[in-house]
């Protein structure tokens, strides 16, 4: 857990990346370096589809986008079960952090396939299963923040965001399985085995960069980039909670 | 081949901009909590 947050307030209270522990420096300039770099890849290296145009290449921002919001989720369930096991307030902060970051993630995720779907698709929307349980999903996470606040006694928000926290995860199996499941989604599946889509538009056959790009990019986004994001929420939480010591200790005087 | 590329810099933009967003928002977020800390710390101070 020392890795995650410094438990000495007065270290979380310095300002400046001087501030930053060692590694969390090394890893926020590996990560700016990483996502840099896999951009790169996905507009130089691939190569551009012949169907699809210049367009196809949102899809390597997409994808990864979507695979970094599934490890945030994952951290918040995590935090969750962690908390109502140990009641470590650092648990809970683990938790919404994932909730904010892997939220971030999904919006970015679907806006770029409502973007990516406009001249593949004509549209910038439809009532497609995949995409429906994906904006549950975003809705469920923005639920969850807007919940947290609504709360004030804090260890009673802490619990129920747990719980939230726990059961939200749902959402995301959902919109991860669910374009193997429905039969009547345009959504392409484009990485594995898929029962059914003969509906589904704007799939695409890729060669070995691009494959190579969507596992390189993939790989740097569901690790580097919601590790980083959900550390220096946890900080911020840190402050956060300093903060509200301080005004109960003021009160309480 | 179409003509997409338009498309894809919107991509990009909006990308950017998302991510801009989150971190533009825990800096905000973090010098406001600093200076409560500071204010906190004084008043703290001057009721002791």
């Amino acid at each position: 857990m020392s890795v995650i947050a410094s438990s000495n307030p007065n270290q979380n209270a310095r300002s400046g990346i001087a501030a930053w522990p060692p590694l969390l420096r090394i890893l926020t300039l590996a990560t700016i370096i990483a996502v840099a770099f896999g951009l790169y890849l996905g507009l130089f290296y691939a190569g551009t589809d012949i169907d699809q145009g210049q367009v196809q290449r949102i899809f390597y921002v997409h994808l990864a986008a979507f695979t970094g919001a599934f490890i945030a989720f994952c951290g918040t369930v995590i935090g969750g079960v962690q908390y109502l096991r140990t009641r470590n307030v650092q648990w809970d902060s683990i938790a919404l952090a994932g909730a904010e970051v892997g939220l971030a993630l999904s919006v970015l995720n679907l806006v770029t396939g409502m973007i990516w779907a406009r001249p593949i698709w004509n549209t910038w929307w439809t009532w497609d299963p995949r995409l429906t349980s994906a904006a549950i999903m975003c809705l469920t996470y923005a639920a969850y923040l807007m919940l947290r606040t609504g709360i004030e006694n804090a260890e009673q928000r802490r619990r129920f965001a747990s719980i939230y926290g726990i059961l939200a995860i749902t959402t995301v199996i959902l919109t991860l399985v669910i374009t193997r499941i429905r039969p009547d989604t345009i959504h392409p599946v484009v990485i594995g085995p898929s029962v059914q889509n003969p509906n589904a538009e704007g799939a695409f056959e890729f060669s070995e960069r691009m494959g190579m790009t969507i596992g390189i990019n993939s790989t740097i986004w569901s690790t580097l980039v919601p590790v980083t994001l959900m550390w220096h929420r946890v900080r911020l939480q840190n402050l956060a909670e300093r903060v509200n010591a301080l005004k109960a200790e003021i009160l309480n005087k | 081949m179409p003509d997409t590329q338009a498309y894809l810099i919107l991509g990009l933009a909006v990308t950017f901009a998302i991510m801009a967003l989150l971190i533009g928002s825990m800096v905000i977020r973090h010098r406001n909590l600093l200076k409560d800390i500071e204010l906190l710390e004084q008043l703290k101070d001057d009721n002791n």
